[in-house]
C-alpha cells in the first residue's frame, strides 16, 4: 500500500513514516508540509492512501478534499487532528475516516488495516 | 389752751423720737431686702417709741384672702395661734384691710365686733391698727395693743400710719424682689434649657431633654411630651421621664385625656385633684404606671397658633404640694420655648435629611462607578444608605427563581453575628412586604408594620416601619431595596422617591456588574480556548509524534538497532519539548509565576519547547545578569516568545539563536554605569522575507512593537528573502533593587 503523509510538523511526518513503514507491504511514497506541496506531489506519486492533517496550512481541508475528489477519485483519505470535534466535519467533507491525534497510534494502524481490508473485500 | 414749756419740751422730744424711729425704719426699708428682718425691726422700733409692750403685723395672702401673723412681740405662742388666720373683714384687722382706714379701740372689753375672745381673756384693753398700704392696695396691718386702757394721740396714729406706708412699700419691694429673683431663676433655667435645646438636633433626644427639664423646673416627679396627630384626632407620648417613664408610644384619642383636652382647647391647665378630674385618663395611668395620678399641669406646645402637642408635668417632689399658678406660668413659658426648639429641630432635620439624601445619592453613584464587583458594589450601596439615614436596617434582595434572596445588608440585624437574619429567602408574591414588592414591582411604604398583614416579623427585630422599593432592569423586577426603621412613621413620600432613585442606581449597577461578569466569563472562555489551541498546537502534536516513535520502537529494536537508537534520541527530545511546552502553558495559567521565574530560565524553556515541537535546534545564550522591573521582564519574555514562534512556524529555519545580554549596550563602562541595559536578539537562518512587502502588523510584529513601546524599548526587525531574520530589542533603564 502506498501512503502519502501531509502534516505541517516534520516530527509528526517522521514518526508516521517510521511507524507505517514497519508494517509489511506499506510504503510512504511522499510527504508534504502544506497544501501547495501536497497538491503538487500527490498526482505524481498517486498513492492509495492519504493521511491528511485536517489543519494543514495553505488551504481549507474541505477544499483540498474537493480538489482531490476531482483529480484522484480512487484516493482514500484519513483525516487526522488533535481536535476531535473536527471528525464530523471531515467525514462530511469526504474523508474516508478520521484519526484522533490524542489517541494511541496503534488505533491509526488498525484503522488503516480495516480500510485496506474493506477495500479488497 | 396754754401749753407749758415742759409739756412743749416733752412733745418735742417725743416728736423727735418719732422722727428718729421713722428715719430708722425708712433706712431699714431701703437697706434691706429681707422682708422678715424689716418687719421685725419696724415693729420693735414702733413699740419702743410708743412705749408699748405688745404688737404685731398681719400680712394678707392675696390668693386666699387670709391674714396671717408675720411678726409679733409680747404674745405667747398659744395666743398667737388664737389670733392667727383672720379672714378679710373678720375682727378689727380684717376690717382695716377691708376699709383701708386706721382703727383705734379704746376699750376692747366693751366691743362686740371682737371675734377672737382670747384677746379679752388675756386682758387687753386698747388697740390701734393701721393698714400697710402700697399703691392703694392693702397688704396687711400693723397693730399695737395694751393691757391697760390707753389713749392714742393723733401724732401717734399719724406715726403708725407713716410706718404702715413704709412697711407697705417694703413689703411691695420685697415681694417684687422675690418675684424678680424667681423670675431670674426661671429665666436662667429657661436659658439653660434653650441653650441645650438649640444644641440638640436629634429630635428624640430633644424631646426627652424638654420633658426632663420641664420636670426639673417645676420640681416634679415626672413628665411626658405628647405630639398630636390631627388626622386621627389622637396624641402620642413621644418622650417621658421620672414617674411617667413607662408610657412611651401610647396613643389616645384627644377626647380621652387631659392632654387631649389641652390640645383641643389650646389652654393650659392645672389639675390639683386629678383623681376627681373626669378629663384625666386614670385607667391608662393605672394600667401602665401602676399608680394613680394626683396633681398635674399641662401646657400646649404651639407653633403659629396651632397646637401640635402638650407638655405634661405631674406630682411635685414635695408630696402633697399643689401646683401653683406660678408653676403653670413657668411651664407655659417653657413650653413656648420648647415648641420653637422642636420646630427648629424639625426644620433642621428636614433640611439635613434632604441634604443627606442628595449626598447619599451622589455618594452611592460615586461608589458604584468605582466598583465592578457586584457583591462589593451592593454592600457599599446598603452601607451608604443605612449610615447616611441612620436607618435600623437596609438590605438588597435579588430574585432567584421564585425566591427573593437577601444578598447584602447593613445595620444591627445584619451585622450582629449572633443574629441570624431570618428569613433570608422569601417566596416572591407570597411572603413579606418585600416579597409583595418583588411580585408587583410597586413600592410599598408601611408606617406601622404591626398593622400590615404582609409583614413577616423577624425574631429579635425592632422594626416598626418599613419602606421597600423594587429594583428594575428594563422594566423587569430583579430585586428589592428594603429599608426598615425602629420608629413608627419613619418614612415619607420623599424618602420613597429618594430610595427609589437609589434602587434605580443599584439596578444600573447590577446590570453593569452582570454585563461585566459576563464579559469576564467570555474573556475567561476565550483564554481557555486559546490555551486549548496552544495545547493542541504544541503539546498534542509533540506527544503524538512521541507516541508514534514509541509505537515503532519495539519492532525497530528487533530489526534495526541503529535506527532504534536514533528513535530513542528523537523520543528524548520530544518528551523534553513536551515538558517545556507544558511549563510554558502553565505560566499562562498562572501569570504571577511569569514574574517570579528568572528571564534566563524562561528563555531556555521557550527554546526547548520550540525545538521539541518543530525539531529545530534553538540555542539560548545569556550574558551578564540583572534585575528588571516586572513590566520589562514580562515584555521581554513575550517578545522573545512571539519572535521564536514566528521563526519555528514560518521561517523554515534550521537553527534559531536567542541571545540575551545585560549591559551590552553600555560598552565603555559596562560595570560602573548605574543604569542597566538589556539586549535581546532572536535570529534564524530561515527563508526571511521582504520587509517592504510584509505589512508591519503581520506576523505578530504589530504586537511586538506595542510591547516594546510600552516599556520604552527599541525593537528592530532585520530580514531579507533567503537570508534569515533577526529581531533585536534594546531596553535601557534603572535596575531595581531588591
Amino acid at each position: 500500500m502506498r501512503i502519502f503523509i501531509a502534516d505541517s510538523q516534520p516530527r509528526v511526518r517522521y514518526g508516521l513514516r517510521v511507524l507505517l513503514e514497519q508494517q509489511p507491504g506499506w510504503r510512504v511514497v511522499g510527504e508534504a508540509g502544506d497544501a501547495q506541496e501536497l497538491l503538487e506531489l500527490v498526482y505524481d506519486t498517486c498513492p492509495d492512501l492519504l493521511l491528511l492533517d485536517y489543519e494543514l496550512p495553505g488551504m481549507a481541508s474541505a477544499e483540498i478534499l474537493a480538489q482531490l475528489q476531482q483529480t484522484c477519485p480512487a484516493l482514500r483519505v484519513i483525516a487526522m487532528s488533535g481536535h476531535d470535534e473536527l471528525r464530523q466535519v471531515a467525514l462530511e467533507a469526504g474523508a474516508s475516516s478520521f484519526a484522533s491525534k490524542t489517541e494511541s497510534p496503534e488505533k491509526l494502524v488498525i484503522l488503516i488495516h480495516e480500510l485496506h481490508t474493506n477495500e479488497y473485500n | 389752751m396754754k401749753i407749758s414749756k415742759r409739756e412743749l419740751e416733752r412733745q418735742l422730744a417725743s416728736r423727735s423720737e418719732e422722727l428718729l424711729a421713722i428715719n430708722e425704719i425708712t433706712a431699714a426699708v431701703n437697706q434691706s431686702l429681707d422682708l422678715n428682718e424689716i418687719l421685725n425691726h419696724a415693729l420693735e422700733k414702733t413699740l419702743q417709741v410708743m412705749k408699748i409692750d405688745h404688737g404685731g403685723i398681719y400680712l394678707l395672702d392675696d390668693q386666699n384672702g387670709i391674714l396671717k401673723i408675720a411678726v409679733q412681740r409680747g404674745f405667747t405662742p398659744k395666743f398667737v395661734e388664737e389670733i392667727d388666720s383672720l379672714r378679710r373683714g373678720e375682727g378689727f384687722s380684717g376690717r382695716v384691710v377691708l376699709t383701708g382706714e386706721p382703727l383705734v379701740i379704746k376699750d376692747l372689753s366693751q366691743d362686740a365686733r371682737l371675734t377672737r375672745l382670747a384677746v379679752q381673756e388675756a386682758g387687753f384693753r386698747s388697740v390701734a391698727i393701721v393698714p400697710l398700704t402700697s399703691k392703694g392696695k392693702t397688704l396687711g396691718t400693723l397693730f399695737v395693743i395694751t393691757l391697760g386702757q390707753r389713749e392714742f394721740a393723733n401724732g401717734e396714729i399719724n406715726l403708725l400710719i407713716s410706718i404702715g406706708h413704709q412697711l407697705g412699700i417694703a413689703i411691695d419691694n420685697a415681694r417684687l424682689y422675690e418675684d424678680t429673683k424667681k423670675r431670674l431663676a426661671q429665666l436662667a433655667a429657661l436659658q439653660d434649657t434653650t441653650r441645650a435645646m438649640v444644641s440638640t438636633l436629634e429630635l428624640d433626644a430633644l424631646l426627652k431633654l424638654i420633658v426632663q427639664q420641664a420636670t426639673d423646673l417645676l420640681q416634679a416627679n415626672g413628665g411626658i411630651l405628647n405630639l398630636a396627630d390631627w388626622e386621627k384626632m389622637e396624641d402620642e407620648v413621644v418622650a417621658c421621664t421620672g414617674s411617667m417613664d413607662k408610657i412611651l408610644g401610647i396613643r389616645m384619642g384627644l377626647d380621652k385625656s387631659l392632654s387631649g383636652w389641652v390640645t383641643l382647647h389650646k389652654q393650659p391647665v392645672i389639675s390639683n385633684s386629678m383623681m376627681d378630674d373626669p378629663r384625666v385618663a386614670q385607667r391608662i395611668a393605672e394600667e401602665f404606671l401602676g399608680h394613680r395620678l394626683m396633681k398635674g399641669v399641662v401646657a400646649p406646645l404651639t407653633i403659629k397658633d396651632k397646637v401640635f402637642g402638650t407638655l405634661v408635668v405631674v406630682d411635685k417632689l414635695k408630696g402633697t404640694e399643689d401646683f401653683s399658678q406660678d408653676d403653670l406660668d413657668l411651664l407655659v413659658g417653657f413650653a413656648n420655648q420648647a415648641a420653637t426648639s422642636i420646630e427648629n429641630t424639625r426644620l433642621y432635620i428636614n433640611e439635613k435629611r434632604r441634604a443627606d439624601q442628595f449626598r447619599a445619592i451622589s455618594e452611592v453613584s460615586r461608589h458604584l462607578t468605582l466598583i465592578m464587583n457586584l457583591d462589593e458594589a451592593l454592600k457599599q450601596v446598603v452601607r451608604v444608605i443605612q449610615q447616611t439615614f441612620g436607618y435600623y436596617h437596609v438590605a438588597i434582595g435579588l430574585i432567584e427563581g421564585d425566591e427573593l434572596v437577601y444578598r447584602v445588608g447593613s445595620g444591627k440585624l445584619w451585622d450582629d453575628p449572633d443574629y441570624q437574619f431570618k428569613p433570608s429567602r422569601l417566596k416572591v408574591g407570597e411572603e413579606g412586604i418585600s416579597g409583595w414588592v418583588a411580585a408587583t414591582g410597586q413600592p410599598f411604604l408601611v408606617p406601622d408594620v404591626s398593622k400590615e398583614l404582609h409583614y413577616v416579623h423577624m425574631e429579635g427585630s425592632a422594626t416598626r416601619s418599613e419602606l421597600t422599593v423594587p429594583i428594575l432592569i428594563k422594566e423587569k423586577v430583579i430585586g428589592v431595596l428594603d429599608a426598615q426603621s425602629d420608629r413608627l412613621n419613619a418614612f415619607d413620600e420623599i424618602d420613597l422617591v429618594v430610595l427609589q432613585s437609589l434602587a434605580h442606581q443599584a439596578g444600573a449597577v447590577i446590570e453593569n456588574a452582570r454585563l461585566y461578569e459576563r464579559a469576564q466569563q467570555l474573556a475567561v472562555m476565550e483564554e481557555r480556548n486559546r490555551l486549548a489551541r496552544e495545547l493542541h498546537d504544541a503539546v498534542t502534536q509533540t506527544l503524538f509524534s512521541a507516541s508514534l516513535l514509541a509505537e515503532a520502537l519495539p519492532a525497530s529494536w528487533e530489526n534495526n538497532p541503529d535506527e532504534a537508537r536514533h528513535l530513542l534520541q528523537e523520543l528524548r527530545g520530544l518528551n523534553r519539548g513536551a515538558l517545556a511546552e507544558m511549563r510554558t502553558l502553565l505560566l499562562e495559567l498562572r501569570p504571577a509565576a511569569l514574574v517570579e521565574t528568572r528571564l534566563v530560565d524562561l528563555l531556555r524553556q521557550l527554546g526547548e519547547a520550540a525545538s521539541g515541537r518543530e525539531g529545530i535546534p534553538v540555542s539560548v545564550m545569556i550574558e551578564g545578569q540583572g534585575e528588571l522591573p516586572p513590566d520589562v521582564h514580562i515584555a521581554i519574555y513575550r517578545i522573545a516568545q512571539e519572535a521564536m514562534n514566528n521563526a519555528v512556524k514560518h521561517a523554515r529555519a534550521k537553527q534559531i539563536t536567542v541571545r540575551l545580554c545585560y549591559r551590552c549596550a553600555d560598552v565603555e563602562h559596562p560595570e560602573s554605569s548605574p543604569n542597566l541595559s538589556v539586549l535581546l536578539s532572536i535570529s534564524d537562518d530561515g527563508r526571511g522575507f521582504d520587509l517592504n512587502r510584509v505589512p508591519h502588523d503581520r506576523l505578530g510584529m504589530g504586537i511586538m512593537q506595542e510591547r516594546a513601546q510600552s516599556i520604552g524599548a527599541i525593537l528592530t526587525i532585520d530580514s531579507r528573502p533567503g537570508e534569515g531574520t533577526q529581531v533585536t530589542l534594546l531596553w535601557e533603564g534603572k535596575e531595581i533593587n531588591i
